[in-house]
């Protein structure tokens, strides 16, 4: 199952079965999430009736409150937990440029609130699932995706240049040329780089060369 | 990852408890209660939460970071013990317990006896390098710079995947052959080079070679060689004929003179006059081939010469007269046989045939002379008598006559006897002087051969050398095209060969590539300034940290905007280390034999606004997974009490894990540090069936009192 499919199950629902959303003025709780890691929170920016101006100050006095207020009435509850909020930075380009900085600042630099809760921009709606999904699941997003590597041996060098270097043309010179390179290759790695075997295949092939040259087989 | 695959069939998954015995700040024996998810250690400087971590990362991986084993022993005793009990998840249960123990006295290394302590509690474990194995688990605030694989001379998590064996690196020196496009720059190593530099002198005298045979068929065109060559040839024909003078075993001469016909000629010549090959090259190759069928030819020559003059040099020439004066004598010996037809019969009439006896002519003398003395000798003897009688017998006068009449009947014959016997020696010797006479012709006609030939030869070898060398050049030219096709077939191999040491030589970017992201996503948990992330890992080999047998590499981490490790604040490096530990101990856990992480003074690494984020990692990593072997048992200590007490309520576990609080509150000589130690009760752990629920409901009722209002 995808990690984001998997958000449901931590989606707080009222006894309706009705998942919780909540508004204030600048902005909308979108969904509430909790689960034994954290207590997560999607939020989106509310467009402001009569055309007013969406107010970016307060939006971040909002989004203060609520968290800090969501942490203390989970507390009461008995239901400990950090607060984490999360936003998209698609959702607030309509307010200009000017808002949206202002939100990505809120991001970068969380000195504002002291770290009663954390907050995190992300580019769209998708990372913002995916977010979510990281901070709610119970093991950590990294364990899933590194799979175990197999260390590599001498014998995998060897595999891989025998395997990489082999003749495109099958010609008995070629084969024979190729054949003698591996060999002094194996020998090397045999006497951990102690042997002059390449210099000596080098020191053939170049005998050979003068050979075919004087037209001696 | 796969926390159940391969790697150790034991993993330490808890330390239960830790006892420390004379270790740094623990003078006497301390036992302390570490049995839970998460252990929170605080209190002051000073007060032994180092030495704790430290303890716990020497039994744990065998690394101090102390420069002596005996600096660890704490001032006022002779020796340390660190023991822990330990809970272990495998398929087979092993021990419970692990400890190590150091005296001053001991001869062993730390790692020694840490190696020997771990392998009877778990086995051997895959990494043995302490160095490294502390790297994956312990993070030491006053440590931080020691922390990264690009600042150490230790084994890396490369060197562990993605081992370069130095034969590797040698055989990529050795065969490299780099070509970039940019003004055909070639980096090649001396394999490369040689054959490159063989090829080239290769075609260098074969272009001048080519050159030079261009230049002489212009100057003599090749249908020209071969007309002077018959015409020669033409010449030579009859010479030879002159020569051989029809003698058995000599070669017939082919009509039509080509380099086949005039070779094979040549070696027939060869074996009749007996000269060999000269050893090196072969009867097509051998390129002086015109001049041993001239020496050949010119040796004979020699011979007869040499034999006739030998003959010639006894006599004087003039044959005719000594052949006239030679009838002349042989008529005279036929008119003196002629006159005397039984000459040697007639002779032979007279003569005594018993040796020692006189003829009778001479008888007929001596009788005539002396027989009147003879019968006047007084004889006294009676039987000399008849001696007397006859001689007396004997008239000296017809002895004379007789004597006489022999005479003139032998002479004439005696003196033509003598004078056949003269002539005939004069025959032998006119013979002598007429053969000698001949000899010298002979001479003549050889020496005029000789010459004759001479000219024919050297006048022949010029065109057939000539013939003989563009023959060579036409083959030369064939097996060029082999050598330069071998020495391109090396060279491509070679080509093909660095291609492949390069390519497995170079990082695994897909192994690079999981790595980077796993730092940057335990980075991105802290609120970092712009241009950090993304990261970017680059290859980097460090020669300084060469093994033996091997070439030691690492990543080194540049930030977005190209900042270095070096580069970054104290703060931003602890997060950095804080992030690569994590990173790493999650990327190599399926080889690990424990599933601790120590972070000592960690706080340090973070502002108030990080700590919710890395609480959550902490609290994903220490209570997240179902099974022990993919959670981590998180020792957390911390100097800042503000910022400890805000950790604190962060970490509160869920119901059904764990934590400790161990708070440090004094530290004296004599006894060590004095800690008090709590548990944390899991949040909602009182709770009974159905109140969750509930308090949840409770929560969203409560979230719908205040300046929000449901939807």
């Amino acid at each position: 199952m995808d990690k984001e499919d998997g958000l449901q199950k931590f989606l707080l629902k009222n006894e309706g079965g009705e998942w919780v959303r909540l508004k204030c003025t600048w902005l909308i709780a979108q969904e509430i999430y909790m689960s034994d890691i954290c207590i997560a929170v999607h939020l989106v920016p509310r467009q402001p009736r009569d055309s007013a101006q969406w107010s970016l100050e307060g939006a971040r006095e909002e989004l203060y409150t609520f968290l800090r207020w969501l942490g203390h009435l989970a507390m009461e509850e008995d239901l400990v937990r950090p607060v984490a909020g999360v936003a998209s930075e698609d959702d607030f380009k309509k307010f200009g440029t000017i808002a949206l900085n202002g939100v990505k600042q809120w991001g970068a630099d969380q000195e504002w609130h002291r770290g009663s809760f954390t907050f995190y921009l992300e580019k769209d709606d998708k990372k913002v699932k995916e977010r979510l999904a990281d901070l709610l699941d119970p093991t950590p997003e990294i364990i899933d995706r590194y799979e175990p590597e197999k260390a590599r041996d001498e014998e995998y060098y060897l595999e891989y240049i025998l395997e990489d270097s082999k003749p495109l043309e099958i010609k008995d010179r070629n084969i024979g040329l190729y054949n003698s390179l591996m060999n002094s290759l194996g020998s090397l790695a045999l006497a951990k780089g102690r042997s002059s075997a390449l210099k000596e295949w080098l020191n053939g092939v170049l005998n050979a060369a003068d050979k075919i040259g004087e037209g001696v087989s | 990852m796969n926390s159940d695959g391969p790697g150790n069939s034991h993993v330490i998954t808890r330390i239960i408890s830790l006892s420390i015995k004379n270790f740094r700040g623990f003078p006497g024996e301390h036992k302390i209660d570490t049995n839970a998810d998460l252990v929170l250690l605080s209190g002051p400087n000073g007060y032994g939460k180092t030495s704790f971590m430290e303890a716990l990362l020497l039994l744990l991986t065998g690394y101090r970071y102390a420069k002596r084993s005996e600096l660890l022993i704490n001032k006022n005793a002779k020796d340390f013990e660190i023991g822990a009990k330990i809970k272990l998840d495998g398929k087979d249960k092993g021990k419970s317990s692990l400890s190590i123990s150091y005296d001053r006295d001991t001869s062993e290394s730390l790692e020694e006896l840490w190696f020997k302590s771990l392998a009877s509690c778990v086995g051997e474990p895959q990494i043995r390098e302490s160095e490294l194995n502390s790297r994956l688990c312990g993070f030491f605030q006053d440590r931080v710079e020691a922390l990264f694989d690009e600042t150490t001379s230790g084994a890396t998590l490369r060197d562990i995947f993605e081992p370069l064996p130095k034969w590797l690196k040698d055989a990529d020196d050795y065969l490299r052959y780099k070509e970039s496009g940019e003004g055909g720059h070639r980096d090649l190593g001396e394999a490369a080079s040689e054959l490159k530099r063989k090829l080239e002198n290769f075609e260098k005298e074969w272009n001048a070679r080519d050159n030079y045979f261009v230049n002489r068929i212009d100057n003599w065109p090749d249908n020209k060689v071969v007309l002077e060559l018959n015409q020669t040839w033409d010449g030579f024909i009859p010479l030879y004929a002159s020569l051989v003078n029809g003698s058995e075993g000599w070669p017939e001469p082919p009509k039509q003179a080509n380099n086949k016909n005039l070779t094979g000629f040549t070696l027939k010549v060869l074996r009749k006059t007996g000269n060999r090959l000269p050893t090196s090259g072969t009867e097509e190759t051998c390129s002086n081939l015109p001049d041993l069928l001239i020496s050949s030819l010119n040796r004979e020559l020699d011979h007869q010469l040499k034999k006739t003059r030998r003959e010639a040099a006894r006599t004087t020439p003039d044959s005719r007269k000594i052949q006239e004066r030679l009838d002349e004598t042989n008529a005279e010996i036929e008119r003196i046989r002629k006159k005397f037809p039984n000459l040697d019969e007639e002779l032979g009439l007279f003569r005594t045939d018993s040796k020692g006896l006189p003829d009778l002519k001479p008888i007929f003398l001596a009788l005539s002379e002396n027989v009147s003395r003879w019968a006047k000798t007084p004889i006294h003897e009676g039987h000399l008598s008849r001696v007397k009688e006859e001689l007396e017998a004997v008239v000296a006068t017809e002895a004379e006559k007789c004597a006489k009449l022999l005479d003139e009947w032998l002479t004439p014959r005696e003196e033509a006897k003598e004078e056949i016997i003269k002539l005939e020696r004069k025959i032998t010797e006119l013979k002598r002087k007429l053969k000698a006479s001949l000899a010298s012709d002979e001479i003549d006609h050889l020496k005029k051969l000789k010459k004759d030939l001479d000219i024919c030869l050297k006048a022949l070898k010029r065109p057939w050398s000539e013939m003989r060398e563009r023959q060579g050049w036409q083959e030369e030219k064939q097996r060029r095209e082999g050598v330069r096709e071998y020495l391109k077939s090396t060279l491509s191999l070679i080509e093909r060969a660095s291609m492949a040491i390069e390519s497995v030589s170079s990082p695994n970017h897909e192994l690079m590539e999981k790595f980077r992201k796993l730092i940057q996503d335990v980075l991105s948990r802290f609120s970092l300034v712009d241009n950090i992330v993304p990261l970017k890992l680059n290859d980097k080999e460090r020669l300084n940290a060469t093994k033996k047998d091997e070439v030691r590499r690492s990543y080194s981490i540049v930030t977005k905007d190209g900042r270095r490790l070096g580069d970054l604040s104290t703060g931003q490096k602890a997060q950095m280390a804080v992030s690569v530990l994590a990173a790493q101990n999650l990327a190599i856990s399926h080889m690990l034999h424990h599933r601790i992480i120590l972070l000592d003074d960690v706080t340090t690494a973070y502002d108030l606004s990080n700590l919710t984020r890395e609480a959550i990692l902490w609290r994903q990593l220490a209570y997240g997974g179902q099974e022990e072997r993919a959670r981590r048992q998180v020792f957390i200590s911390s100097h800042h009490e503000d910022m400890t007490n805000h950790f604190l309520d962060l970490l509160v576990p869920p119901e059904g894990r764990s934590m400790r609080l161990i708070r440090f509150t004094g530290w004296d000589p004599k006894d060590g540090p004095r800690y008090k130690q709590f548990k944390i009760e899991p949040t909602g752990a009182t709770l009974k069936d159905g109140e969750l629920a509930e308090r949840t409901q409770n929560l969203i009722k409560d979230l719908g009192t205040g300046p929000w209002r449901l939807l």
